[in-house]
């Protein structure tokens, strides 16, 4: 029988771990840890979902070994490295050799003690793991010697097969558009042409400039330029490279999409570049982060198939694409990453508790939550809410939703509630919380959900929150964070005064730690602080202050109060941002209004219980509303189509939504929050 | 959800913490809502939770079945010794892997800030396992490693420490007896201390250790110095839990099989243990 004890617990097969399967072929090496993140600690990286500890002793030798100590299983990335350069375990100091070969201090005498090891070898201020001692060294990338400029980073939440992709798809496209001045108009004389090699393919692309670049030198419109793509499966990288013909710059990177498990990678990227000024090499690398964006692009995670406009049209032109396309995915299919042990979306509620309370400010309290049953959880994207039930002291029950108010970490899901009244009565859930929430106190989740989270691509980023709207927008800050991707980003901050911001800390920390993030606190009250990581406005937030901070081209992400939401929609579309780079939640049924448009179709609505007829008219937002305004109350719970407390049935007719719902909507109902009739409707009321 | 375990009495809280009003408590998933009355603590099946009732004893609340006798309340083995403080501490783990950790001293010198020996005394190490059909008995003995606590505990450098414990599973707990002596006599330091940790699994991811404290001074001379002893002890005791508390994250994913893991001799009780713990604990509550 299973031992009870392991219930509700990964239980993983130990016996014998991919090692070399983890590195995908014995003699190709992988990029693992920057040099630098290795100071007197080990540090652990995962590859193709085996976790490594590396580490380096104070003489600078290399050590890699599987993460987890032969003799009780603790993770040896949490151990010491010990004065003779061997790495010790946290747990009973056993320690390790770089071969793996291991020693039990407190019984010396004890054989089989050793644990499996893998090559480590440092160049380009990476280390690089590999199963074999075999080749590596100085031939990593033996092809075209050019001076070494600079590598980076990026962490994306996607398996490998879907980075592939990416890298395979727009963001390529993107990239000869908006940095060789190629655009979709000059297409037509842009040739590109595909070749089978031994290791994968080589794709050249060619055609003339039809503007001027600044970068890697000064190069007139009308040069011709060529980029080559060569994919090689062993070890698993693409080389981009740009030349002009008759130039002496030449650009190229080298792409490692590493495995780290079934559902995320790590892109490592090598820069290399010719250019005739000895100082441009170093210009460059303030290009790295926005040529990486276009790489990588998806740190927001929605989109990562080119947008749909431009797909059939490069299909049809280029059908090297296509071919490329399907020798990724045959490549990607044959690359380990791990079994997928991430926990799944759960449907229905599920049951969780308080786990730590913290005061935010006087009117906002931040409850980490986890379930009951001690279950793994899923992870969301930052931005994302969780619809909330909970048990009120009478006995009824009540629905709410709350955005998670952190990017995702393994100790459970993090919400802030504001203290709320509504017409001068105190806020039914958000004062229960307030009032009764405790270590231990429980409520029921919904799996998160929501489409308000950050857009993909490399524009930067403008997150602007009035009061508890910072909630979402403060994960996808530290979304962001987490993926390395430094986009730029405008964190704008509208309260009343310095002690309603919450979060001061943890905001002062990001500021500090990234360059790319700058958070504008706008106060009404107008006393400013003195000493600030921020930038203090006084006054509101208004379309002007906005659009001094931020730049136009940005993708604007709008959460807070309907008001807020009511006056900053139009103004913005006013001046010139496209609804496409509109994003905004409301915390209520406003989303619903700010998204009506066009004329209402004339319809005739029958609630069939009471046999009630109603023209649909238009100025309501939603069929509950219009409900509310003939005396029938439909029991709501989020309005913004998350909770489904509102799904009624519908016995005749059909409905669209206004914003898409949060869950799906089963054949024949429909979440009466948010639709509205496709002409006559009858509903099971 | 984890098998029902209230055929035993379990401590789940400590007294001081419901002074009045309700607390509410989980044991093995399933929770309850502890309240004080003018005289009496009463308990309240929550949820699909089976009736219970409590016990005050030692400081603590104990939960344990409604129809249980009196006989089946908690007895700890404190003959001789006095009571000096009682605490739970929290452990993110499963139970297996926080008494795991509970059931060898190979960990000490790494884990501990205090507890433990130094790398170059292991010759000197004495350990000792007896399994048995309902228990386990462990002994270890070896020179203290030095450190601030040593005068607090009046000590002197070069002293060993002798700990000797007995894991029962009616519930889990161990009782660990922890004295001093010096090497050469082999007489016994004044201080003798004494720790039952009771081992309450919370959830299949959490468990509740909760210790009580006890201490004695001999000779009787010496026990004017009980006050100090009676503030030394249980703050020894709460760093030492600590300290495993702030390790066993690392460790909590470990399975329960031992199956592929390097055992040395100090996991000889282990393995009793756990074949203990499933027939003597979890299965017996299923049956
Ligand atoms: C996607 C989303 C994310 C959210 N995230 C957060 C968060 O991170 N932090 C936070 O504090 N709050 C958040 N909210 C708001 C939160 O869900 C509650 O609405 C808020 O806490 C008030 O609830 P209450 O029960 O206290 O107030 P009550 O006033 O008792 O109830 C509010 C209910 O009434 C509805 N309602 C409110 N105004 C109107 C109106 N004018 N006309 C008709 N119906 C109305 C609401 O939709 C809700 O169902 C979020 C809301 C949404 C939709
Ligand atoms: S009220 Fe929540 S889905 Fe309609
Ligand atoms: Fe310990």
């Amino acid at each position: 029988m299973a031992s009870p004890a392991t219930v509700g617990h990964k239980v993983v097969t130990h016996r014998t771990l991919p090692l070399v399967g983890a590195l995908h072929a014995p003699d190709a090496p992988w990029p693992a840890v920057p040099l630098r993140k290795l100071g007197g600690r080990p540090v652990k990286v995962e590859l193709a979902g085996v976790p490594f500890a590396v580490w380096r002793d104070a003489k600078g030798a290399l050590g890699a070994v599987l993460d987890r100590c032969p003799h009780r299983f603790a993770p040896l990335s949490a151990g010491r490295i010990r004065p003779d350069g061997r790495l010790a375990c946290g747990y009973h100091g056993w320690h390790f050799d770089a071969r793996g070969q291991g020693v039990s201090p407190s019984q010396p005498g004890l054989t089989g003690c050793s644990v499996p090891s893998v090559m480590a070898f440092e160049r380009f201020g990476w280390v690089w793991l590999a199963a074999r001692d075999a080749p590596p060294g100085g031939e990593l990338f033996d092809t075209e010697p050019l001076p070494f400029v600079t590598s980076w980073e990026a962490w994306v939440p996607r398996r490998l097969s879907a980075v592939l992709a990416t890298l395979d798809q727009c963001p390529a496209l993107d990239l000869l558009r908006a940095r060789l001045g190629w655009d979709r108009s000059a297409a037509a004389g842009v040739r590109c042409a595909r070749e089978a090699s031994p290791e994968g393919f080589v794709e050249r692309w060619e055609g003339t400039l039809d503007r001027a670049l600044a970068w890697p030198a000064r190069v007139p419109e009308g040069t011709s330029f060529r980029y080559e793509r060569s994919f090689r499966e062993v070890p698993l990288r693409a080389t981009l490279r740009l030349s002009w013909p008759g130039r002496p710059e030449v650009v190229r990177a080298e792409l490692f999409p590493v495995p780290e498990g079934p559902s995320s990678t790590r892109v490592v990227v090598f820069l290399f570049a010719k250019v005739a000024s000895a100082a441009l090499p170093w210009a460059l690398r303030g290009r790295i982060p926005a040529l990486l964006g276009a790489f990588t692009a998806d740190p927001g995670q929605r989109r990562l198939t080119p947008s749909a406009d431009d797909e059939p049209a490069f299909a049809v032109r280029f059908p090297a694409l296509v071919q490329s396309r399907a020798a990724l995915r045959a490549l990607a299919a044959r690359v380990p990453t791990g079994v997928d042990q991430t926990p799944k979306p759960w449907t229905g509620y599920k049951t969780f508790e308080v786990v730590e309370r913290r005061e935010e400010t006087a009117t906002m309290v931040t409850l980490r939550l986890r379930p009951r049953d001690g279950s793994a959880l899923p992870s969301y994207l930052p931005g994302q809410h969780v619809t909330v039930r909970v048990t009120l002291p009478d006995g009824a029950r009540a629905v709410r939703c709350y955005s998670l108010s952190r990017a995702p970490s393994e100790d459970g899901y993090q919400l802030t509630v504001q203290r709320t009244t509504r017409d001068g009565r105190p806020g039914l859930v958000s004062c229960y919380l307030h009032d009764h929430a405790r270590e231990g106190t429980t409520a029921e989740l919904r799996s998160p959900s929501g489409r308000f989270v950050l857009a993909p691509g490399a524009l930067p980023v403008a997150l602007v929150a009035g009061g508890v709207g910072l909630t979402p927008l403060l994960a996808m800050a530290q979304g962001l964070a987490n993926t390395g991707a430094q986009r730029p980003c405008t964190l704008l901050l509208g309260f009343h005064s310095l002690s309603q911001v919450p979060f001061r800390e943890t905001l002062e920390a990001l500021c500090r730690a990234h360059r790319w993030l700058r958070v504008v606190l706008c106060l009404s009250d107008g006393a400013l602080p003195e000493d600030s990581p921020f930038t203090c406005v006084a006054g509101r937030i208004t379309p002007d202050v906005l659009l001094a901070h931020v730049p136009a081209e940005a993708e604007f992400h709008l959460c807070g109060p309907a008001a807020m939401l009511a006056a900053l929609t139009p103004a913005l579309l006013d001046r010139g941002i496209p609804p496409e780079r509109l994003h905004s939640e409301a915390f209520g049924p406003a989303s619903v209004v700010a998204l009506r448009a066009g004329a209402p179709p004339a319809a005739t609505v029958t609630f069939a219980r009471s046999g009630l007829q109603v023209p649909w008219d238009g100025h309501t937002s939603s069929l509950v509303e219009l409900a509310r305004n003939h005396g029938i109350t439909i029991p709501t719970g989020c309005c913004v189509g998350s909770c489904t407390t509102c799904m009624t049935k519908v016995l005749a007719g059909s409905v669209e939504y206004r914003q898409a719902p949060g869950e799906a909507v089963p054949e024949g109902q429909c979440l009466v929050c948010i639709a509205v009739p496709r002409g006559d409707l009858t509903l099971d009321w | 959800m984890l098998p029902a375990v209230t055929r035993f009495f379990h401590p789940v809280l400590p007294s001081r913490e419901l002074s009045k009003g309700e607390a509410v408590v989980t044991l093995a998933g399933r929770r309850y809502g502890l309240s004080r009355g003018r005289s009496e603590v009463g308990a309240r099946a929550l949820g699909d939770a089976p009736p219970a009732r409590v016990c005050e004893r030692y400081g603590y609340l104990w939960l344990g079945d409604e129809a249980l006798p009196a006989s089946a309340e908690p007895a700890i083995d404190d003959e001789g010794f006095e009571h000096v403080g009682c605490f739970g501490a929290r452990f993110e783990a499963p139970l297996h892997v926080a008494f795991d950790n509970f059931s060898e001293d190979e960990h000490t010198p790494w884990v501990h800030h205090f507890l433990g020996w130094r790398e170059a005394d292991l010759s000197r190490l004495d350990f000792r396992s007896e399994n048995h059909p309902d228990r386990t008995e462990v002994r270890y003995s070896a020179p203290q490693r030095p450190s601030v606590w040593t005068p607090a505990l009046l000590l002197l450098p070069g002293d060993h420490f002798h700990n000797q414990w007995v894991t029962r599973f009616d519930p889990v707990r161990t009782v660990y007896t922890l004295h001093w002596f010096d090497p050469k006599t082999r007489r016994p330091r004044p201080v003798v201390s004494r720790f039952a940790i009771y081992f309450v699994p919370e959830t299949a991811g959490r468990t509740w250790l909760h210790t009580f404290a006890m201490a004695r001074l001999e000779p009787a001379s010496l026990r004017f110095l009980m006050p100090v002893v009676r503030r030394v002890v249980p703050f020894l005791g709460r760093n030492e839990v600590g300290d495993d508390a702030r390790w066993i994250p690392n460790v909590a994913g470990t399975p329960f099989s031992f199956e592929g893991m390097r055992l040395g001799r100090f996991d000889a009780p282990l393995v009793h243990n756990h074949h203990l713990l499933e027939t003597l604990y979890w299965q017996a509550s299923m049956g």
